[in-house]
């Protein structure tokens, strides 16, 4: 099965679309799918997954273009995956959900400063 | 990455590791007169853990549920709810645990009640002896804990992969980790250090618990200096699915089938209705651990199914039998656009109308075993707290349904009210380079070389291990097998399995599953060392060569760290009264 990851590896860029080969192992997740990728392919893709079994949201991701938890999403031929929202990227497909995001602590002061004006709206401090 | 230097850590008065329910109400308390408190967690706060996946009760005794604003049942009070947890422990509890746990979970429910928390049913759960199961959502539980904690001013750390709990002068004296957000090594100093980093049922193939749950607390406490119990006991849910991948280790057909009345069978390869050698007056109807080793008896001797597992099949039943299910079950199901949690399951009812049966497996639920506390979540180690499922002694040899959550609400609440009262008091010095260049060197190792194995192969051996040998069926050539295996594999496997140079980004899962693999082996090989020793069957552990209770084994075995190898000794069952501090 071919399925194309968009926007999540370092180094990507505007609309540029990176093909993956996965096995067809039965009725699989969008997140077994970027499980599979991370350790065949690339370590470097983010990926998060908690509850496995659509309660937490942590895994929500873009398959297609819809909003779509990647844990109970079955994955599919061609489908096209991207961040969930590119504002609240972490790394890779990872999204900043957390509830506690304004309560925020930061190991150094310094680092807190770093992260605020490098990343701009990031939701830090 | 330099690793001579040692950073300027940030002080806090206390730190949790963790944000499931355990340690949210731990920071909570712990906030209180203005202390200084961090949660760390390896998810996303609000989003991780098993609290999150909670549809179900939390035990409350019918006097104690007045409380709640339920009718309750006078008849019903602590001291048999407190009876009823020994005997499902068979007897092996901390009885101090276990009493503060019932004595106590009413008040803390009537605080998360206060703050909203929706209470939409009561439920019998087998081995209580009148209704206990109070029915909330593990979400909103999360929500209104992290509200609550943000409110008194705790601070939260989300992605922060605590590895290391920093140990000066045998006291705790911080947390070391790496973020996972910029893949750097850092961590925080802190006069007291709770883990509630749950359990570690991801070492079996097929579980229900969220994927956090490695053992690496078990690993972290370990390595302190503290000690673990009763670890061979780990509590499976019968009738998950084993297959495909995306629906491995969800327990619906056991919803559709002996939970919601629908007397669906369990067969084997042959067509035989099995359960008739196992429990023939109850059937499918028997009791969890019963219908689990059952069915993998049934697979070990050879009359499983294409993926381990047994069948459930209902095509003795009219076709239209689950059209009743809403019904019987007490909810709306399988309406058009239903989900079970977030499933679609609508292709497999299809199936089991058309007369399919559906392969099923026990998975890893529940450990019972963990971190050895007293009755404030202090461990032997000064500093160093525990509480929630990472612990050990509240449950024995078996969890009844609904005392996970009495165990986290009590065990959090006042392992966090401890930690305040011991951070008062306590004074740490600087850190010294030396414990902060030895953490450093532990969590940067997997950076240092290029992988002959890959980590996630080293954690697939130890799964493999953990079915074959540490399962619901456990005899004794097994278990001196699972130990020589996970000691061959920690020893040969793990030193060859590395990240590479250029892993340090954010979140880089090749880093994070080498961390990983050493919480997975250390925890594999307690269960092994604790199971091996325990030559009787009682609670979850069951064995073929000692199918029955010994009283020789009504102790409890204990794991420790000597001489950097894991050692397991028995230890008579405790018999401390509330406040006693561990001996």
């Amino acid at each position: 099965m071919k399925i194309f990851l968009k926007n999540c590896l370092p180094g990507d860029a505007g609309d540029s679309e990176r093909q993956f080969d996965i096995p067809d192992l039965g009725l699989m997740s969008i997140s077994d799918a970027l499980q599979y990728i991370a350790q065949a392919h690339d370590p470097r893709l983010g990926y998060y997954l908690s509850c496995r079994r659509g309660l937490c949201a942590c895994c929500t991701v873009r398959a297609d273009g819809e909003v779509a938890m990647a844990c109970v999403t079955p994955v599919k031929e061609g489908m096209v995956i991207e961040p969930y929202r590119k504002d609240l990227v972490v790394a890779g497909t990872v999204v900043d959900l957390s509830m506690a995001r304004k309560s925020r602590f930061e190991f150094s002061l310094q680092e807190r400063c770093e992260c605020r004006r490098e990343t701009g709206s990031h939701a830090c401090g | 990455m330099k690793i001579e230097t040692i950073p300027t850590l940030r002080r806090v008065d206390i730190a949790v590791i963790g944000s499931g329910g355990a340690g949210l109400l731990a920071a909570l308390e712990a906030a209180a007169q203005g202390r200084q408190v961090v949660v760390l967690s390896k998810g996303q706060v609000g989003r991780s853990g098993a609290t999150a996946t909670i549809t179900g009760d939390v035990s409350v005794d019918g006097t104690a549920q007045k409380l709640l604003g339920l009718r309750g049942d006078s008849r019903d009070d602590a001291q048999a709810f407190f009876a009823d947890t020994m005997k499902g422990g068979a007897y092996i509890n901390d009885p101090a645990l276990a009493q503060a746990m019932v004595e106590q979970v009413g008040e803390e429910m009537e605080k998360l009640v206060r703050l909203g928390l929706k209470i939409v049913g009561l439920g019998h759960a087998p081995g209580h002896r009148s209704p206990r199961g109070v029915l909330v959502s593990g979400m909103q539980i999360l929500q209104i804990l992290t509200r609550q904690a943000a409110a008194a001013g705790v601070q939260f750390r989300d992605e922060f992969y605590a590895t290391d709990v920093l140990i000066d002068d045998g006291r705790c004296v911080g947390v070391a980790g790496v973020d996972l957000r910029t893949g750097e090594i850092t961590g925080v100093l802190a006069s007291a250090v709770v883990i509630a980093t749950g359990g570690g049922a991801m070492v079996y193939p097929v579980r229900t618990a969220p994927s956090e749950l490695v053992g690496d607390g078990y690993r972290m406490a370990l390595d302190a200096g503290a000690e673990l119990v009763d670890m061979e006991m780990v509590q499976f849910l019968p009738c998950c699915l084993v297959d495909p991948p995306m629906w491995r280790g969800i327990q619906f057909p056991w919803i559709l089938g002996p939970q919601s009345g629908t007397r669906a069978w369990l067969l084997n390869r042959y067509g035989e209705r099995f359960m008739a050698r196992y429990d023939p007056e109850r059937m499918e109807m028997s009791t969890r651990d019963k219908l689990s080793i059952a069915c993998v008896r049934e697979v070990l001797e050879g009359r499983g199914g294409p993926s381990g597992g047994v069948f459930m099949s209902w095509a003795h039943l009219p076709r239209d039998v689950l059209d009743f299910l809403p019904q019987w079950y007490g909810k709306p199901l399988l309406h058009s656009g239903w989900r079970w949690e977030g499933f679609d399951f609508a292709p497999l009812v299809e199936r089991i109308q058309n007369g399919h049966a559906v392969e099923v497996g026990p998975a890893a639920h529940f450990h019972m075993g963990g971190i050895r506390v007293d009755v404030d979540g202090a461990t032997c180690v000064p500093g160093l707290f525990a509480c929630g499922e990472v612990t050990g002694g509240a449950h024995g040899a078996n969890r009844l349904s609904g005392n996970a959550c009495s165990q986290f609400l009590v065990q959090g609440a006042r392992t966090g009210r401890a930690a305040r009262r011991f951070a008062g008091g306590a004074d740490v010095g600087p850190l010294s380079s030396r414990t902060w260049l030895r953490a450093m060197e532990r969590i940067a190792k997997p950076l240092k070389s290029r992988p002959e194995i890959a980590p996630h192969e080293v954690v697939k051996e130890l799964q493999q291990t953990c079915e074959l040998n540490l399962n619901v069926v456990r005899n004794g050539e097994g278990l001196a097998q699972a130990v020589a295996d996970v000691r061959r594999i920690r020893e040969e496997q793990l030193p060859r399995t590395a990240a590479g140079a250029g892993a340090a980004t954010p979140y880089n899962r090749a880093w994070i599953d080498a961390l990983e693999a050493e919480s997975t082996a250390v925890t594999v090989e307690a269960i092994a060392l604790s199971a091996a020793r325990r030559e009787d069957s009682r609670g979850a552990h069951f064995r073929l060569d000692y199918p029955d209770s010994r009283p020789e084994f009504d102790i409890n075995q204990v794991v420790r760290l000597r001489e950097q190898m894991l050692e397991c000794v028995g230890k008579p069952r405790e018999d401390r009264r509330s406040g006693e501090a561990l001996s």
